[in-house]
């Protein structure tokens, strides 16, 4: 399926090929989850990485992008890096790498302190916002989320976390990930919401019944 | 010269018990020790206070039965296992010589509890531990009788009935000194207690007292307190006042309802007369039905001592779980001599070395990668230079972990319940919630609401004014009745129809054989007989019967199973029976359960003989679990099951966390813990907690089965106007009435109907 014709959603998976930029889109990763919510007593066995990392390169695969751009949140825990952070991030961009020409990371609210692990790559780009073509990728949790449409006809964020809930009678309570799309309010300018990549995060039902 | 009477120390020992108690107690320990499962739990690890558990000679358990059902009996077995280990180990004055004595007046299947109390001598052979039964709970003479305020219980305007009633049991609490009233849910408690009031307010003012366990502590200590001294001349109470608390003298006990069970019904109404050889007196009161011939059934079943049997759950992987962490915390344990250990308990005879190899490595964190193990894993599990495989403790942190999150109570609190533009408006207990489901329409103090969604532990509503309730209230606090009273009140049926057909003198025949007034034979003999005539069949123990009754506005289908197996049975049977046909139809299916049958809502054309041979030849068990693998309930008992296995911590690193802490984080575990298989004890556990404890999987089985073998049958029957077995099941499927006047009104129009047809 394509969304205004340009942005193709890669079939069964929460993410975005352009073809007229090469690139694929995912967002909203949250590595490091799992450890955090060991610390508070939690404890839950890592698997996101691995599967992550499985389901990317199933993706490049298909798809063969020069470039991987990341829509912001790549890691979980706002005040630090920890150290199991740390080591996954490493492990999780050493794999990214070998996979194509160039990685793009929006930062986003998670992502502090995030430049001391990216600068270590010459293939990887850490940016607030990044512009190619006419279309501007932002993560998105900014209040003040403003682009000009003489510049960008399309934004594309991450950090919402879409999804419809689905109940049946029975009781049966489904959460189902999806896309969001729409227009902003400049004039000519279209918004599309991703999808969190991560295994673990909680949609934000979008909608009513 | 007489001899002087030695002292005797008595103590009791809870979790909160102050450290100066504690150390006082182990310098002088006391020779009884009064302690609860938890606790002994608690103190089987305490390094110096375990020493002087050595010599303990006899372990007595209170209220066995109330015990052994459930996870905290589970627990309770393996401590004992772990204590007989202890004083088998040696230091002991008596050898060994541990005696269990378990004491209770409603105890059925006695020999399995006997079995329970006791666990195994020899389990290669599963040759249990000697026993000796002293079995005198005929001791106690019952006097009963089943009281229905009216003689029409049908067509009696709900305000009549209620005044008939309450006429009644204020006569009655007039001629005895002391009542005890039970009624089935915390709300009518407090109803009653206001009526009566209202009712003679010279007589009851100060008389009268409420006891349930929403109510605060001092409260409720207050009214036992009045009751011990004579003060009182009621209290009413809804399950409180059961057990265990001396209450004093009571001449009559009323039970207002079904309570659901015989040994529920003989456990309070032997609260009157509590000295051995006095006779208890009870009356039941019934405003329904169904629940007139309940009762009826019920009675002459306690009077002959004919108790339901408990069902006592097995191969627990939780509550094993956190005793491995507890024994590791003692000692390093070869595993096959812990495998022994456990196997010991009555619980875990038949626990296989793989489920226990798995829980033990879950325990160790083998689940997650090697370097994250001192995070995960309690124990360690290594080889001796023997080969064998050994476990004992890891890390420091392992004994205050299970220290200060024992146990296997779940923490349930209530959610609280706000309007979407947040105001708040009160509190729910997570079992309402489970019933819920998004567009419900519910009673909240008076008013109504609609339920839209839960976050965390916050419940979101509408306020939905004048639209009529969906989900009854009470619901939640609704005992299902035991399986073995359903089948029961089937032979019932089943004599009664024979009658019908033969015409014989039904009422003459209820009157010599049941302790049951006047009224309440006519409710029956009228209930039964109308049902003979409409449709030319009751339901019975074995043959159940199938209603397609089309729906008023005649595109829909209810599907009524009349299923007299009580509802963790038919609740099992209906979401195995509503996964078949979700599998054959893309419709959606609506689905109402009560003690007495179940509803599918389907579209019409359905085959029935076709969902009875899919259950037949599919596996029942995988087909319920895919059936609640994505409900709220799973959610739920995934978190109670993990929190016992100690995988969420309530108690961590000094920090408490809430229900809601627990809650909103554990579908996290819930979906870490789903990708390693159904196998991982965890999910393992909470599939069979479900299946086995929450419903009951083995007898919906065992009914499939006798369908299969011919023993039990069922006929299908198609009804334009519901047959008065199905009224109460099919006005809780019209969602549109469910108002208690509307659902009499409606109840009315319906048997209307049914006499209409029967008299053309």
């Amino acid at each position: 399926m394509k969304i205004y014709g340009e942005f193709e959603i890669v079939d069964n998976y929460p993410a975005l090929y352009i073809e007229k930029i090469n690139s694929v889109v995912i967002t909203d990763i949250h590595l490091g989850l799992e450890s955090l919510m060991a610390k508070t007593g939690l404890l839950m066995p890592k698997f996101q990485l691995k599967e992550i990392k499985e389901e990317i390169k199933e993706i490049i695969n298909r798809k063969n992008p020069e470039k991987l751009i990341i829509c912001g949140d790549i890691k979980h825990e706002f005040s630090r890096t920890s150290k199991g952070e740390r080591k996954e991030i490493k492990e999780f961009i050493d794999y990214l790498k070998d996979l194509v020409e160039e990685i793009i990371i929006i930062k986003g609210n998670h992502d502090n302190y995030l430049i001391y692990e990216t600068k270590k790559y010459e293939k990887v780009e850490l940016k607030e916002q990044a512009t190619l073509k006419d279309i501007t990728f932002i993560h998105g949790h900014q209040k003040q989320l403003k682009v000009n449409s003489n510049q960008s006809k399309y934004i594309v964020i991450g950090h919402e976390h879409p999804a419809l809930s689905l109940t049946d009678k029975i009781g049966i309570k489904e959460k189902v990930p999806c896309f969001l799309y729409g227009e902003t309010n400049e004039e000519e300018q279209k918004i599309i919401v991703l999808p969190a990549f991560s295994k673990l995060a909680e949609g934000s039902q979008v909608n009513l019944e | 010269m007489g001899k002087e009477i030695p002292e005797v120390r008595s103590l009791v020992r809870t979790g909160d018990t102050s450290s100066y108690q504690r150390q006082k107690m182990l310098k002088k320990p006391p020779h009884i020790l009064i302690t609860t499962p938890e606790t002994l739990g608690i103190i089987l690890n305490a390094p110096k206070f375990r020493e002087k558990l050595r010599d303990i000679k006899y372990v007595i358990t209170d209220e066995i039965h109330s015990l052994c059902s459930n996870k905290r009996g589970v627990h309770l077995s393996l401590s004992l296992e772990r204590l007989q280990k202890l004083c088998d180990e040696g230091g002991n004055e008596y050898n060994g010589q541990l005696t269990r004595i378990g004491l209770s007046a409603t105890q059925a299947p006695i020999k399995e509890i006997a079995k329970y109390l006791v666990g195994y001598k020899n389990v290669a052979e599963k040759k249990p531990r000697k026993c000796k039964i002293v079995d005198v709970a005929a001791s106690k003479q019952m006097n009963l009788e089943v009281k229905s305020p009216v003689q029409d219980l049908i067509h009696t305007p709900p305000k009549e009935v209620n005044e008939s009633m309450y006429e009644e049991i204020d006569k009655l609490i007039k001629k005895h000194r002391t009542t005890l009233i039970f009624t089935n849910t915390r709300a009518a408690t407090e109803r009653v207690v206001k009526n009566l009031k209202e009712k003679d307010q010279n007589y009851y003012e100060g008389e009268i007292g409420a006891h349930h366990s929403s109510m605060s502590r001092e409260k409720r200590l207050n009214v036992e307190e009045n009751l011990k001294k004579g003060n009182l001349k009621v209290a009413v109470t809804s399950t409180s006042l059961e057990l265990g608390i001396d209450i004093g003298y009571i001449d009559l006990v009323l039970q207002l309802s079904s309570p659901k069970g015989v040994a529920r019904a003989i456990q309070r109404i032997g609260r009157s007369g509590h000295k051995l050889h006095d006779t208890a007196k009870g009356r039941i009161m019934v405003m329904e039905r169904d629940d007139a011939l309940e009762c009826t059934e019920m009675v002459r079943c306690a009077e002959n001592d004919e108790l339901d049997r408990v069902r006592i759950p097995k191969n627990c992987l939780d509550v094993l779980a956190q005793q491995i962490v507890g024994m590791a915390c003692n000692k390093k344990w070869r595993a096959k001599e812990a495998y022994i250990t456990v196997k010991k308990s009555y619980n875990y005879i038949d626990l296989s070395k793989k489920d226990f190899v798995k829980t033990l490595e879950y325990v160790a964190g083998e689940h997650a990668s090697l370097e994250d193990q001192h995070v995960y894993g309690k124990i360690w599990i290594d080889e001796n230079e023997g080969g064998e495989k050994i476990f004992g403790k890891r890390g420091k942190m392992t004994r205050v972990i299970y220290m200060t999150n024992i146990g296997t109570i779940p923490d349930e609190s209530a959610y609280k319940v706000h309007t979407r533009n947040k105001k708040f408006v009160g509190t729910l207990d997570e079992g309402f919630l489970d019933r819920l489901t998004k567009g419900d329409i519910f009673v909240h103090g008076g008013d109504t609401y609609q339920y839209r969604y839960t976050r965390g532990m916050k419940v979101y509503v509408d306020r939905a004014p004048n639209r009529k309730p969906t989900v009854p209230s009470w619901y939640s606090e609704m005992l299902p009745l035991s399986y073995d009273l359903g089948r029961k009140i089937g032979k019932l049926n089943s004599e009664i129809q024979r009658k019908l057909k033969e015409n014989e003198d039904v009422k003459q025949w209820i009157r010599k054989k049941y302790p049951v007034n006047e009224n309440t034979v006519t409710s029956i003999e009228s209930y039964l007989k109308e049902q003979y005539q409409f449709v030319g069949k009751i339901p019975t123990d074995k043959e159940i019967l199938i209603e397609k009754n089309r729906s008023r506005d005649g595109e829909r289908l209810n599907l009524v199973f009349h299923t007299i197996y009580g509802r963790r049975v038919n609740d099992a049977l209906c979401r195995i029976f509503a996964h078949i046909l979700s599998k054959q139809i893309t419709s959606n299916i609506g689905i109402v359960v009560d003690d007495h049958g179940f509803v599918l809502k389907t579209p019409i054309g359905i085959d029935v003989d076709k969902i009875i041979e899919e259950a037949i030849e599919g596996d029942m068990r995988q087909m319920l679990k895919e059936s609640v693998r994505k409900t709220q309930l799973m959610k739920r008992r995934f978190r109670h099951v993990a929190s016992r296995a100690l995988m969420i911590l309530r108690n961590y690193k000094g920090n408490k966390k809430s229900v809601g802490k627990q809650q909103m984080k554990s579908h996290f575990l819930l979906a870490a813990c789903k990708r390693l298989g159904e196998d991982f004890p965890i999910i393992k556990e909470t599939y069979r907690e479900i299946m086995e404890d929450h419903m009951d999987i083995e007898h919906a089985e065992q009914i499939i089965k006798e369908i299969e073998e011919g023993k039990t049958t069922y006929n299908v029957i198609e009804t334009d106007t519901p047959s008065p077995f199905a009224h109460n099941l099919v006005i809780q499927s019209q969602s549109d009435v469910m108002k208690l006047e509307d659902k009499k009104k409606r109840l009315k129009q319906l048997h209307k109907e049914v006499l209409a047809k029967i008299e053309a």
